[in-house]
């Protein structure tokens, strides 16, 4: 049974089908992630969009399984990782894929690292949890993975500690102790909205060739599209706790669906172009605790229609590839 | 000004809005603080005898279960006849009064110092915190002991020493909290908007502060009523013969073997209170802190 | 160019490094500030670009009066800032206001959004209190709020709205420029474009002026006029943003905006990577701020400071190569 499945998703290092994450909180059922399905080839890197609150993070901490408890549990859906369903693997288990299978690269390196030891005994921890090595190895291995996120002098790198480092340089180290175990996927949270304009542009090749020579499967979860554009394969764009459109990054940029993917581009200023006003969208994000029935996005929408306030979309494919859960789509399909 | 902030207060009293502030009250505690007020607002009138009345005939009655202990003086009578539930419950009074008078004091001064020192720093922060530490490292109780021997024992007197020892522990907390709320935008937006130092003090900073100053206070409530019996039970608190309990626990001690409920009852009462008032004094930080307010 | 209603002429703010606790002992300084010359025309947006540290922050303080220069001049409707004292102080307090980055942090938790809006007009003291509600009512209508918002607390608010308030209190004194110290980095995507918005609305309707900072190239592109791009306490270029888009000259701009992330995926963009990092500008040696990162340095720009100068009409740059 295990090897048939294994061979239908061959090439797939992780499928996402139908997570549901909820909070149960005094105000109510929160559904922070509320049906959220898609797959991730190796080498392939999936941009996670959407605002803050759209449940783009929870997404990433439940295939962790590292949801905040009690009041938020995974009530729902698969995560397959390499064949194998994580969210019934023991907790013991689960460890051992934590930082060796998957890891994960956080917003803020100040937070990520821990300031009373050195870099390299930091980045050694991991290595030394998850790989019978000896010392001198391990010591070997962190040497390595400083030159591969290019961090110059490793030798002398290695015995610093976190706050004698710049910004940029603290959030490589966080990306080496993410993949010092050769991880299938990794999971970047944001990895640059702290670090300045020309940092963030060479953090975010680094990654790439990174990714590329590793032939990693790689999450980006970011509420920038331009971070999308430059690095991303496949767009998942979230709202309110459901990925509203889903396709290659060449047809969601040129050719997106959903009316909010379509704000979403329209809102951006352009470098290139002499506007006078922005493409806006009217209104706030939705409070997850009190979600209109029917779509989301429909007190918002410009194209709204009357069954958009009663019923949530079915999934409608447009293109191989590139689908999207909007009325507008789904009518012309019926 | 005054009519349109009693709108707000009935606006905002509504039932609901209090029975949902009042969630996760801790009721024991909360039953034992009001009883402690009450009794100690009302001791005179509550006692069921006159707690000074000595009666050499009724001395060293037992509790009223015991064996020769009678359902009159259930709590029993001292070494010279006064009834022990009387005196328990006029010396509440005393602790009531202290710690009351105490935290008023200490907190208003605490809390002037540590804005002014906080918000102003340099020099004035200086001298005003090296004042604190000065105080802070003063053996308290012998300092004590001095003053009652020359100026004599008394509630007033009590009172002026737990206070100047009551402040600084606020104005250092306090004064930590202001560093923090002075980097807030707000108070720099504030000067922008030709704000006075004073203004920035009292409408910006200060009331940034008070969930902190009530939390403290109520912590500090039981340490004041254990200092103020610590005093009393020495001999320079309350003099003879007004009940107090830290005294009352004083006169049981020599009875400790044959008597004990002479010393342990005051003992327990003091204990109650200050159980219940630290008790509050938790749920109201976590209660007052914006993080779980939604909760 | 109209009017001019600011003007920075040779701005500089240096922050002592001392060491010791009664005896001082002066180490050097860092100099946040160096020698800043620009000028922000009536109802027009100036934009200061650079990164963390570069002392953009640091200029909007000194204009805000929250710090003192430590040389030059500031001139605001031809006045000399630093003298201002009395009545012409209070009114230069209300006709300079100026919005955060942080909505959570700029507005104070404990009053009710009515009374933070109106502070900076109860401070002024120039209208009765009828005249305050009204104009509170102006403002808060203006900025796009419900009117009973006056009544609420700020924590009633999300960040965007909160935003909205801090515009709204910005805008009750009736301000002749507003600081804009990163006023939508953080703010959702959905929301950068209605404030974006409702700050070109608010200008075109009030011709005030705006100083806006942020290190998003684009933001700053699209709403000033004019852009300053600022380099360890120095401004390396000046020019029309379009033009500074267009062509720019000073190496470090060439790389700023190389860094720039593309708005498609197939926006393909040569990325000029300078060798180093940013450093404090702590006791800079002479010449060039950029010498050792430079990728066309010569022996003149470790010696000689280059000077700000026209090269074209409207367009200024601190480098030797030009």
């Amino acid at each position: 049974m295990k090897s048939v499945e294994q061979k239908i998703s061959s090439g797939n290092v992780l499928e996402v089908k139908d997570l549901k994450t909820y909070f149960f909180t005094g105000r109510g059922v929160v559904k922070a992630v509320d049906g959220v399905s898609f797959e991730l080839k190796e080498g392939e890197t999936l941009g996670l969009v959407g605002e803050s609150g759209c449940g783009k993070t929870i997404t990433c901490l439940s295939i962790l399984r590292l949801v905040p408890g009690p009041a938020g549990r995974i009530v729902g859906g698969e995560v397959i990782l390499d064949g194998d369903d994580l969210l019934s693997k023991s907790e013991k288990a689960m460890r051992r894929i934590r930082g060796k299978k998957v890891s994960m690269i956080l917003q803020d390196p100040m937070v990520s690292l821990n300031p009373v030891f050195t870099i390299g005994n930091q980045m050694a921890e991991p290595v030394r949890i998850h790989q019978k090595l000896s010392r001198r190895l391990v010591w070997e291995k962190v040497k390595e993975m400083l030159r591969l996120m290019s961090i110059p002098s490793p030798e002398i790198r290695i015995r610093e500690y976190p706050h004698q480092m710049s910004g940029g340089m603290r959030q490589r180290v966080v990306g080496g102790i993410a993949l010092s175990c050769q991880p299938r996927l990794l999971i970047a949270d944001e990895p640059t909205t702290s670090l300045d304009v020309t940092i963030q542009a060479q953090y975010l090749r680094l990654l790439k060739e990174v990714q590329q020579k590793e032939n990693l499967a790689m999450i980006m979860v970011t509420h920038d599209l331009g971070i999308v554009a430059k690095v991303c394969d496949r767009v998942a764009v979230m709202y309110a706790g459901k990925i509203v459109e889903c396709g290659d990054v060449r047809e969601i940029f040129y050719r997106p669906a959903h009316p909010y993917t379509k704000a979403l581009l329209g809102s951006l200023p352009k470098m290139e172009e002499r506007q006078e006003k922005l493409y806006t969208i009217e209104g706030q994000p939705p409070e997850l605790h009190a979600l209109p029935p029917g779509c989301s996005f429909a007190p918002r929408c410009p194209d709204v229609q009357e069954i958009c306030k009663q019923e949530y979309p079915p999934q409608s494919i447009i293109k191989d590839g590139h689908c999207t859960s909007c009325w507008l789509f789904a009518a012309r399909k019926a | 000004m005054i009519i349109g902030s009693l709108r707000r207060v009935t606006r905002y009293a509504s039932w609901p809005r209090i029975r949902k502030s009042l969630k996760g009250v801790p009721w024991f505690p909360l039953v034992i603080m009001v009883l402690f007020v009450v009794v100690g607002v009302f001791g005179r009138q509550l006692a069921p005898h006159d707690p000074l009345k000595i009666d050499i005939e009724i001395r060293l009655l037992p509790l009223f279960f015991m064996k020769g202990g009678s359902l009159q003086y259930p709590l029993g009578t001292d070494h010279l006849g006064r009834d022990v539930l009387s005196r328990l419950i006029v010396g509440s009074g005393v602790s009531l009064q202290v710690s009351l008078v105490v935290i008023a004091v200490a907190a208003s001064i605490g809390a002037l110092v540590a804005v002014v020192a906080g918000y102003l720093g340099g020099w004035v922060d200086t001298i005003l915190m090296r004042l604190v530490d000065i105080i802070m490292s003063m053996p308290w109780i012998i300092i004590a002991l001095v003053f009652a021997s020359i100026v004599g024992a008394g509630v007033r007197n009590i009172i002026i020493i737990l206070s100047i020892f009551a402040w600084p522990g606020y104005a250092r907390v306090l004064r930590g909290e202001v560093l923090r709320i002075k980097q807030g935008d707000f108070v720099r937006l504030a000067v922008v908007a030709g704000a006075s130092k004073a203004r920035i003090m009292l409408r910006h900073i200060f009331p940034n502060i008070v969930n902190t100053l009530v939390v403290i206070s109520t912590l500090q409530v039981g340490s004041i009523i254990l200092a103020e019996a610590g005093l009393s039970f020495i001999g320079v608190g309350v003099p003879p013969p007004r009940p107090a309990w830290g005294a009352m626990a004083a006169d049981g001690v020599g009875y400790i073997f044959t008597q004990w409920w002479l010393a342990v009852l005051p003992g327990v009462a003091i204990v109650l209170v200050v159980m219940s008032t630290n008790l509050l004094g938790d749920w109201l930080r976590v209660r007052l802190d914006p993080k779980f307010r939604q909760l | 160019m109209g009017e001019i209603l600011v003007e920075a002429r040779d701005v500089k703010k240096y922050f002592p490094v001392n060491r010791g606790v009664i005896v001082l002992k002066h180490l050097g300084d860092i100099k946040a500030v160096d020698g800043v010359s620009f000028t922000i025309g009536k109802g027009e947006t100036f934009g200061l670009v650079g990164e963390s540290g570069c002392g953009k922050t640091t200029t909007a303080r000194l204009i805000l009066l929250l710090e003192t220069l430590t040389g030059g001049t500031i001139f605001f409707d031809g006045k000399d800032t630093s003298e201002l004292s009395g009545p012409e102080l209070r009114k230069y307090r209300a006709s300079v206001q100026a919005v955060f980055q942080d909505p959570y942090s700029s507005l104070s938790p404990r009053m009710r959004v009515g009374t933070i809006i109106a502070e900076p007009v109860v401070i002024g003291g120039a209208i009765s209190t009828n005249g305050i509600k009204d104009r509170i009512a102006q403002v808060i209508k203006m900025v796009g709020l419900r009117r009973d918002a006056m009544e609420l607390y700020p924590h009633e608010f999300s960040g965007g709205q909160r935003q909205r308030i801090a515009i709204a209190r910005a805008l009750a004194s009736n301000p002749k420029l507003i600081i804009l110290d990163e006023p939508v980095s953080a703010l959702d995507v959905s929301i950068r474009a209605q404030i974006m918005n409702l700050l070109y609305d608010i200008q075109q309707k009030l011709g005030v002026s705006y100083l806006l900072i942020a290190h998003n190239l684009a933001v700053v592109k699209h709403m000033s006029k004019v852009t300053g791009v600022m380099y360890m306490g120095k401004l390396v270029e000046v020019v029309e943003s379009q033009e500074l888009y267009l062509h720019p000259l000073h190496p470090y701009t060439q790389a700023l905006l190389s860094a720039a992330l593309p708005s498609h995926p197939d926006e393909q963009r040569e990325e000029i990577v300078l060798p180093g990092e940013v450093s404090t500008p702590f006791n800079p040696p002479p010449g060039c701020r950029l010498y050792r990162r430079c990728l066309y340095a010569r022996p003149v720009c470790s010696e000689q400071d280059p000077p700000l100068k026209e090269v074209s009409s409207g367009h200024f740059v601190a480098c030797h190569l030009h």
